[in-house]
């Protein structure tokens, strides 16, 4: 007469957004008979509560059309994007926020506060919420003086400011952001910074972002991954991937006239030679197989007479790991030719 | 929140977000009036002087004229609100933000075409007013029976709307599409479709706001009857039309947003 009962422990998955094998071709109707454009090709992603996730990757990587259908803003052509908490939080609220391409999200035709009071009851907040959310936001972001200025007459910065705090508004779990301190200066970014790792590691936002500032993505994100072509071709936490291009590697100066001599000195060891900034000066880097052979190296230079100014462990940084996986600057550019830490 | 609840609230939003635009940029709202007014008490009197007063039937026409002029007004209004929308949007860069909302992008279209649709309302109720003491013509008329023919032609207009919204999302810049469509509308609100041949009038009336233009006419210049048979078999046919309109327009949108997120154009403009 008793049924037998079922408990099952469900243990949700930490993950607040996940992408499958994602990819998106685009198909030309113009000229007719080209071939598609492939955008993105097989991305699996997995952004995690309380983690800022730097999506990284040259122009034309695939970085905004993943983002993009990420948010449904573009109909995959393949795989899917998953989302275990749905879109729409218990109390009605939008899940989910977004600063696309710069400042161009909010209306520039009202002002501050009316931007974020609209946005805010757009995505689900009750309109007795928005009012002390807004006093919150505007004296973070330092706008509270501009609270009834028309956004247009803002400047680009505080534009972005406002971009920023309208896409936050309704307190959304998942943040996607898409260079969302292009153009700020100095210290706006850096608070930007702060909030950033406010939202994620004491309110367990999940946060992907992309950016072409290194210097951001380093300083920023738990995990990394690189897109090149439309394709993940690096995924880590900032510590692993520079990990794997760490190797016992010092640089020091010296004069150039000793050049021929450190030469000789260096016959035995793995090294190269480039210009330095200082002038009259060259820049050596020397890489070594153990920790001993530091030793080695300074016998072999003492017996050449060379004296190394600046000596220096090398420690590779994330736009040499960057470079290294897409071949191209942060910004773009071509890599240019560096001081061989990184191969 | 409720999804009841959400609408409300972005009902609300909406048209909060629509009178802080009025008031901040008054002569937007009321040049388009101004304008229309200016056009017709040119026409109005060119039709008036041309005819002499004593003309046969200038009575009718001349409160055919005041009523097609607002109608047409009215129309351009509504038809105008999602293309509008779209392009403005994209231009602004906030059209792919309100597709970031907990419900379908769609369900903002509608409740800003509401919106749209009273401020269109209020604007119209202006120019009627304007024109007739202009013309001092007072055109008494039922206002409820009136008001829900307005609705009812409003569906349907929408309808055409919704397309001309879906192929601006995927073709961006409708301007001349959309000058054709007004003269196509400028053609429905003012000759009287009931003195058309049948066959003509068959096809008119497959047309939107046709078959709402006759019952206005009826009701506001004719003298009909809320009871009357005419009213009913029109009203009936009214219906009919603006549903088959907006269903149409509906799905047109929605195949066209299905587009426009497959090549990635809602972020373009």
């Amino acid at each position: 007469m008793f049924g037998i009962i079922q408990v099952e422990l469900y243990n949700p998955p930490v993950y607040e957004i996940a992408t499958h094998n994602l990819a998106k071709k685009f198909r030309r109707i113009f000229p007719l008979g080209a071939s598609p454009v492939v955008a993105v090709d097989g991305v699996d992603l997995r952004i995690e509560r309380g983690e800022i996730y730097g999506f990284l990757g040259p122009n034309g990587a695939g970085k905004t059309t993943t983002i993009k259908m990420m948010l449904g803003l573009v109909r995959p052509s393949a795989g899917s994007v998953e989302i275990p908490g749905g879109i729409r939080a218990r109390d009605g609220r939008y899940r989910l926020g977004a600063v696309l391409e710069g400042n161009r999200n909010i209306y520039f035709r009202l002002t501050v506060s009316e931007n974020l009071r609209y946005f805010g009851m757009l995505r689900g907040m009750k309109p007795s919420e928005i009012g002390g959310r807004t006093d919150e936001l505007l004296s973070f972001f330092d706008l509270d003086e501009k609270r009834h200025a028309t956004a247009q007459t803002l400047s680009r910065g505080m534009q972005q400011k406002l971009a920023f705090a309208a896409a936050t508004i309704h307190d959304p779990e998942i943040l996607l952001l898409d260079e969302p301190t292009l153009g700020l200066d100095v210290a706006t970014a850096r608070a930007i910074q702060v909030k950033l790792r406010e939202l994620a590691h004491k309110h367990g936002k999940a946060i992907l972002l992309t950016t072409h500032q290194m210097d951001l993505a380093q300083a920023v994100s738990d995990r990394v991954g690189i897109v090149n072509k439309g394709k993940l071709v690096a995924e880590d936490t900032v510590d692993g991937l520079m990990g794997l291009f760490k190797r016992m590697a010092y640089t020091f100066e010296t004069r150039t006239s000793d050049i021929e001599r450190v030469g000789l000195a260096l016959s035995g060891f793995e090294h190269t030679i480039s210009e330095s900034r200082r002038p009259g000066l060259a820049l050596v880097t020397v890489q070594l197989q153990d920790s001993k052979d530091v030793f080695r190296l300074t016998r072999a230079l003492e017996a050449q007479g060379v004296i190394p100014e600046r000596l220096s462990e090398s420690v590779p940084n994330l736009e040499d790991v960057f470079i290294s996986f897409t071949g191209e600057g942060a910004e773009g550019t071509n890599a240019r030719a560096r001081g061989g830490d990184v191969e | 929140m409720t999804g009841i609840a959400c609408i409300f609230n972005i009902t609300w939003a909406e048209f909060v977000r629509r009178w802080w635009m009025v008031i901040r940029y008054p002569v937007d709202y009321f040049t388009g009036i101004i304008s229309l007014y200016l056009l017709f008490v040119g026409v109005f009197y060119g039709v008036a002087g041309n005819f002499g007063q004593a003309a046969p039937g200038l009575d009718r026409t001349l409160d055919s004229l005041v009523l097609g002029t607002c109608m047409w007004f009215f129309s351009i209004a509504i038809m105008n609100q999602v293309r509008v929308i779209l392009e403005m949007e994209a231009v602004t860069g906030t059209l792919e933000q309100l597709f970031l909302v907990p419900y379908r992008f769609v369900v903002i279209l509608m409740v800003r075409s509401i919106t749209g649709f009273v401020f269109a309302f209020l604007a119209v109720a202006i120019l009627l007013v304007l024109i007739m003491a202009t013309t001092g013509r007072w055109l008494s008329f039922p206002i409820l029976p009136a008001i829900l023919v307005l609705v009812l032609a409003a569906l349907g207009i929408q309808g055409v709307a919704l397309i001309m919204g879906g192929l601006s999302l995927v073709f961006k810049r409708l301007g001349q599409l959309n000058m054709i469509v007004q003269f196509g509308f400028l053609f429905l609100a003012f000759p009287p479709i009931e003195n058309l041949a049948p066959g003509w009038q068959t096809v008119a009336y497959t047309f939107p706001l046709s078959r709402g233009m006759t019952l206005l006419r009826g009701l506001v210049v004719d003298g009909w009857q809320w009871t009357d048979q005419a009213v009913a078999l029109n009203l009936a046919s009214l219906v009919f039309n603006s549903v088959i309109y907006l269903v149409i327009g509906w799905l047109f949108y929605l195949a066209s947003e299905r587009i426009a997120k497959d090549h990635g154009l809602l972020g373009h403009y």
